[in-house]
């Protein structure tokens, strides 16, 4: 489980508060998404969990140990793909686990069986270059499960892909999920997205941010895309449009 | 295939123009004419690729080789460490308005007419270009990534091997492009202070001699180097850096 327990954060060298005594809890297993306007601080979440970044006050905790004292707790996944354009596909998917000293052969063995689970086996001698948007955030997702931790931390990953290649990807990650069974936190700031992915929204309307507003998705899975059609749903998604409007006309 | 066409075709016109030119004014001590120049080659290349060539060779093989130690490691410092940078950086920089073949003479003084004198002409000339391209190399690493890095819980050592090393690969062949060439032009002038012998010191008598055929000749050889070294850095760098286009 993850929390955070009255966190405070203000930027380096900044007198503008970001985190405010924020606490919430993830337990685990959960697919959550983090859903807020642009600049409103979602990301600074991530550099904190990270340990990009370090807090000024409360605690942050996995299974109730500090993450201060933690190595190799969470995975993240950032907007942009970040692919080595000098290593093949199967290289970047290695690159964690050469950083974190695992043997060669392990290395292989695991990058091929993770290869194989997103689909992408033939293309592991290929460069990123070789590849389309949206194989080449496929082949980050990859690397960023061989990182190896239960937590994902994904950061927009699919943002910066055109409609249809996003709608195929939330899909996929969608079956993914189901699949490696881990954690995932899902930042995002489309509304459909955010809907259509996860158990619980979490939604920042205030900076700095002080609490966010938990919101249970009343949807089964597997989930398909008509779903999102129902009464019930769409009348959510107005109401967290409305929600996030506010915030930006504020 | 037709861009080099053009090329070709636009040096065939210059050497042609050339020709007439030298054939109107009809005084090769003036002005030879390419084919003269040509018979200046082949007469002499004897003992332009036996004697000075290699006296030419030697300079710029040792000057360049110690203008990338020097160069890389310099960078390598100046990126580790901010104040070296700082300390560093700005001397480089104000070094390079001092033109290098003004005080070389200062080099004959300490050395005399040595190779060390030459070789010290061609590092001056060619280590800064090394130094900065190289620095910028590294310099050119994303935040993103280092951050990305980070998040793997990569070492100092692994951030700087797997990711600022490759990011400055294709700066350092852009510095080979640059300073090698004028590694082997650096060599030959340095000649002209003084030497045994050399393609540029071989040049500088055929002038004494007021033969402009045979002066010119060796420079051709000069700039087929040149070229060929460039050409085969290009050909390694294709092997090499196939990621170019996306840096």
């Amino acid at each position: 489980m993850l929390a955070f327990n009255h966190v405070d954060f203000t930027y380096p060298g900044e007198t503008e508060k970001i985190l405010d005594g924020l606490s919430f809890q993830v337990q685990d297993g959960e697919f959550i998404s983090i859903l807020g306007a642009s600049g409103g601080g979602k990301s600074t979440l991530f550099r904190l969990l990270n340990g990009l970044e370090t807090i000024q006050g409360g605690s942050i905790e996995i299974d109730g140990k500090n993450i201060q004292g933690l190595k190799h707790y969470c995975s993240y996944m950032p907007q942009k793909d970040l692919l080595f354009p000098w290593r093949t596909v199967e290289q970047n998917v290695m690159l964690p686990m050469e950083v974190a000293g695992v043997d060669k052969a392990k290395r292989k063995k695991d990058c091929g069986h993770m290869l194989r689970r997103v689909e992408l086996e033939e293309y592991a001698k290929k460069y990123p270059r070789d590849l389309s948007g949206g194989m080449r955030q496929r082949v980050s997702f990859a690397r960023t499960l061989c990182a190896g931790s239960n937590l994902l931390l994904l950061d927009e990953p699919f943002s910066a892909l055109d409609s249809i290649t996003r709608i195929n990807l939330q899909e996929w990650l969608l079956r993914q999920w189901v699949k490696f069974n881990r954690t995932v936190l899902f930042i995002t700031h489309d509304v459909e997205e955010a809907i259509f992915l996860s158990q619980k929204i979490y939604v920042i309307t205030e900076k700095p941010i002080r609490s966010v507003e938990q919101i249970e998705v009343p949807l089964p899975y597997p989930r398909t895309r008509d779903m999102l059609l129902q009464p019930e749903i769409m009348r959510l998604k107005e109401e967290l449009i409305h929600a996030l409007r506010q915030k930006v006309e504020a | 295939m037709k861009k080099k066409l053009y090329g070709l075709g636009f040096g065939a016109f210059l050497i042609l123009l050339w020709q007439l030119l030298a054939v109107k004014i009809n005084a090769s001590y003036i002005l030879p004419s390419p084919l003269q120049v040509w018979q200046a080659l082949q007469k002499n290349f004897g003992v332009i690729m036996t004697k000075h060539f290699p006296i030419t060779m030697e300079v710029v093989l040792i000057g360049s080789g110690i203008a990338l130690v020097l160069g890389i490691s310099l960078a390598i410092l100046m990126d580790l460490d901010e104040r070296i940078e700082k300390a560093v950086y700005p001397i480089l920089t104000v070094s390079q308005t001092i033109p290098v073949l003004c005080i070389a003479p200062i080099f004959v003084l300490w050395f005399g007419y040595t190779t060390t004198t030459r070789v010290i002409v061609v590092v001056l000339l060619t280590f800064f270009s090394i130094t900065v391209n190289v620095f910028d190399g590294f310099k050119a690493t994303k935040q993103e990534m280092t951050e990305l890095m980070a998040t793997y819980g990569a070492t100092p050592m692994q951030q700087f091997m797997k990711l600022r090393l490759p990011t400055a690969l294709p700066y350092f062949f852009t510095a080979l492009k640059i300073s090698i060439p004028w590694a082997v032009v650096g060599s030959a002038i340095a000649e002209w202070l003084g030497a045994p012998g050399g393609l540029g010191n071989y040049s500088r008598k055929m002038m004494m001699d007021l033969n402009a055929a045979g002066l010119i000749a060796p420079l051709l050889v000069i700039s087929a180097v040149a070229l060929l070294i460039n050409m085969l850095i290009r050909l390694i760098e294709r092997l090499v850096v196939t990621w170019r286009a996306e840096v």
